[in-house]
């Protein structure tokens, strides 16, 4: 890569930051073991990936990225609900919300 | 269309017994059987009676390229005597059934493969075509097997049903063997059209001595010649009825039937022919031998039976088809009539058939006991019974062939006198040598109707066929004669002359006598001593020469070993391990790749990961 005319602008860091979160919570979601922990690390992928997409709709002065953004924070919202009463209930069930003790699926 | 009535009435007897009904009554379901039989028999001798030879199409039945075989019935001199034996006596058989079935606990069932059995004789008997005729050949020996072993629950029974059954199939390959060459060279299996082409030499000459070999090996094992007759005298294990009709006096005569029906096939062929003439002269010595020490009284008239069929083949060797049908007539009644009668001496003593058990019944069962006399009196060819004149023309006729083969079959014929002396006089004779002849009880009239019926015909169809000493009549000799449609028998030789006739008759009655009244005077009075454990000779007949356990020796342990090491390496090795080799290689694969599947959700997200890092990585590479 050509480091030589390195110029940063207001998007690129807000890209980079949207990196930064999508990496961190891409690592959290692999690496930790409780369900909570893991469902917060989904999140912060998913709005790691949201601020590079303000980002870009920014950068070319589109406002239809920004109300997709929106949106998708609403369906986030519903889906984060569903994702923590099912682990509620995963927890009633089993007394337990660590993941390596859900693998009743293996063969 | 009156054939296929003959033919279909006991089919429908055996539904309505078989499926329908099911009843447990033995007069319900014995009157529908008897019923059945009985108007076949009606409608046979209203067709015998017409005097019209009839062919009937029913339909066509195999038609595939040039092979073309129509199902047929046709009636020839032949087959209206067959006919009227097989309906005759099986009516009769069906109404002494009726009774000695009566305690049984499935009747239906005895009746219903009764009336089946007759509807397959009868298919062999009427079909035109030789497939229709094996068709029959076939269900005869099936219904055969399922009356052996009419009472299955005892072991003995089913083995001995399964041996008839599988020693038949060895002779039905002859049968298949001969037809197939027919079917080949001669183009039609359809008698009557079959025997124009022999006459005119249509026919490569090997073809004829080939077919007319497999017919005569599929006549040894259904007419029960050596080598496989062993199955006849095992097959008493069935009901007594059934030992009557099917291997007494019918069934068992289809193999002499079939040589006679096509005979000109067999006519010109004197390989054959002298095969024949020996072993049925060997077969009525052998089983003569072996009926000579035989306690139980079914199996004395069972060797009997093959001794008698051994005369018959003798009687076609020595090329008289006329001679063995006569004796298949004769033999027919008297044997029925003496294995009625045993079954009536067998039902009054409480199921007991040993001979040495016996004695002294004919104070108990006067009727029984007379017409049994009748019988044995037919058998050994008592002057004017019907036996003494079938006899008498065969051993003619084989005096004709050569005085070797009178010698040896006038033996056969003393040893019969014998041993049916013998038996006669240790069942109704004597004292009574245990407590179930004591208290023996005569049969009811139903069952010795039948019994009276057959004597009278023991004693009168003789006459339909006598030696110009004994008024000239040749009614046999005339129908069988004509039944080969334009086909005639070359004329041989010059009659014989009365002179030879009177010391042949002379010859054979006096010594039969003589061995009659010496077996009767010695087992008149039989008291149970050395013979009950015999020695010597007595011992080898009374094992009957060992012959089972030779074949057991020589084809069945050879054939149970390579059972067994087919079993072991085809089966286990070869085919099971293939099965194996394909199942642990699926295991092995799927328990190399369960290692992958942990059930652990991050597991997968990791694949995910790495996955789309490698797809994203890829795309770069190329990209650049």
């Amino acid at each position: 890569m050509n480091f030589t005319h390195l110029s940063l602008s207001i998007t690129d860091f807000h890209v980079a930051l949207g990196v930064c979160l999508f990496t961190l919570g891409t690592l959290g979601f692999l690496t930790r073991r409780s369900g909570i922990i893991v469902l917060m690390s989904l999140e912060l992928m998913l709005n790691g990936v949201n601020l590079c997409l303000v980002a870009f709709a920014h950068m070319h002065g589109n406002p239809e990225g920004s109300s997709l953004f929106l949106f998708i924070v609403l369906v986030a919202a519903a889906e984060a609900a569903v994702a923590l009463s099912l682990l509620v209930a995963l927890f009633r069930k089993t007394g337990s919300v660590y993941l390596d003790d859900l693998r009743r699926l293996r063969g | 269309m009156i054939l296929l009535w003959i033919l279909l009435l006991p089919v429908c007897g055996a539904l309505l017994n078989g499926i329908c009904i099911r009843s447990k009554n033995a007069a319900l379901s014995g009157t529908i059987g008897t019923l059945a039989v009985l108007g076949s028999f009606i409608l046979s001798l209203k067709v015998v009676l017409s005097g019209e030879d009839i062919s009937y199409l029913a339909f066509n039945w195999i038609e595939a390229g040039t092979i073309h075989i129509p199902f047929t019935l046709e009636t020839t001199v032949v087959t209206k005597i067959m006919m009227l034996v097989v309906t005759g006596i099986g009516t009769l058989i069906h109404l002494y059934s009726v009774s000695y079935m009566s305690h049984d606990k499935s009747p239906w069932r005895f009746f219903a493969y009764l009336n089946l059995f007759l509807a397959a004789m009868l298919t062999l008997i009427l079909s035109g075509n030789l497939v229709g005729i094996f068709m029959g050949w076939e269900g005869v020996g099936l219904c055969s097997y399922l009356l052996i072993g009419f009472w299955y629950d005892k072991d003995a029974n089913a083995a001995a049903g399964m041996k008839a059954f599988l020693t038949n199939r060895v002779g039905d390959l002859g049968f298949i063997v001969a037809l197939m060459l027919l079917v080949t060279y001669a183009g039609t299996t359809q008698i009557s059209e079959l025997l124009p082409k022999i006459a005119s030499n249509e026919i490569p000459g090997w073809v004829l001595t080939a077919a007319a070999f497999g017919f005569f090996w599929a006549s040894t094992g259904k007419s029960a010649q050596i080598p496989l007759y062993t199955w006849l005298p095992d097959a008493m294990a069935g009901p007594t009825p059934v030992s009557a009709l099917i291997h007494a006096a019918t069934m068992v005569t289809s193999g002499i039937f079939l040589t006679t029906r096509a005979w000109p096939l067999f006519a010109d062929q004197p390989d054959v022919l002298n095969s024949m003439l020996w072993i049925g002269t060997a077969t009525a010595w052998l089983a003569a031998l072996i009926a000579l020490t035989q306690r139980d009284i079914k199996k004395v008239l069972a060797y009997s039976t093959v001794s008698q069929l051994g005369f018959m083949f003798a009687a076609l060797g020595a090329g008289s088809p006329a001679g063995a049908m006569f004796h298949v007539v004769t033999h027919a009644c008297f044997k029925a009539l003496l294995f009625l009668g045993a079954g009536s001496v067998i039902h009054g003593m409480h199921e007991e058939q040993d001979l040495f058990k016996m004695g002294g019944l004919r104070k108990h069962m006067t009727w029984t006991h007379l017409t049994f006399l009748i019988g044995t009196l037919a058998i050994i060819g008592f002057p004017l019974t019907s036996g003494f004149f079938s006899k008498d023309y065969i051993l003619a006729k084989a005096f004709e062939k050569g005085p070797l083969f009178y010698v040896l079959l006038l033996s056969a014929a003393l040893l019969t006198a014998f041993y049916m002396l013998r038996c006669y006089a240790l069942a109704f004779w004597g004292e009574a040598r245990s407590d179930h002849a004591k208290h023996a009880h005569e049969s009811s009239p139903v069952l010795l109707l039948p019994l009276v019926l057959l004597a009278i015909l023991s004693l009168a169809v003789g006459f339909l066929e006598t030696p110009t000493i004994f008024g000239d009549v040749h009614l046999f000799q005339r129908w069988i004669e004509s039944s080969w449609g334009g086909w005639q028998p070359a004329k041989h030789g010059e009659h014989m002359s009365h002179a030879t006739e009177w010391m042949l008759v002379g010859v054979t009655t006096v010594l039969s006598l003589c061995v009659a009244a010496y077996s009767f005077a010695r087992y008149k009075a039989f008291k149970a001593g050395p013979e009950c454990a015999p020695g010597g000779w007595r011992r080898l007949s009374l094992n009957k020469f060992y012959i089972d356990e030779l074949y057991g020796e020589m084809f069945i342990r050879p054939l149970k070993l390579l059972s067994r090491l087919s079993n072991k390496f085809i089966d286990g090795t070869l085919i099971n391990g293939g099965v194996h080799l394909l199942r642990d290689g699926a295991r092995g694969t799927g328990s190399l790749l369960s290692v992958f599947h942990t059930g652990n959700v991050q597991t997968y997200a990791w694949y995910l990961a790495i996955g789309t890092a490698l797809a994203l990585a890829t795309g770069v590479w190329f990209i650049q």
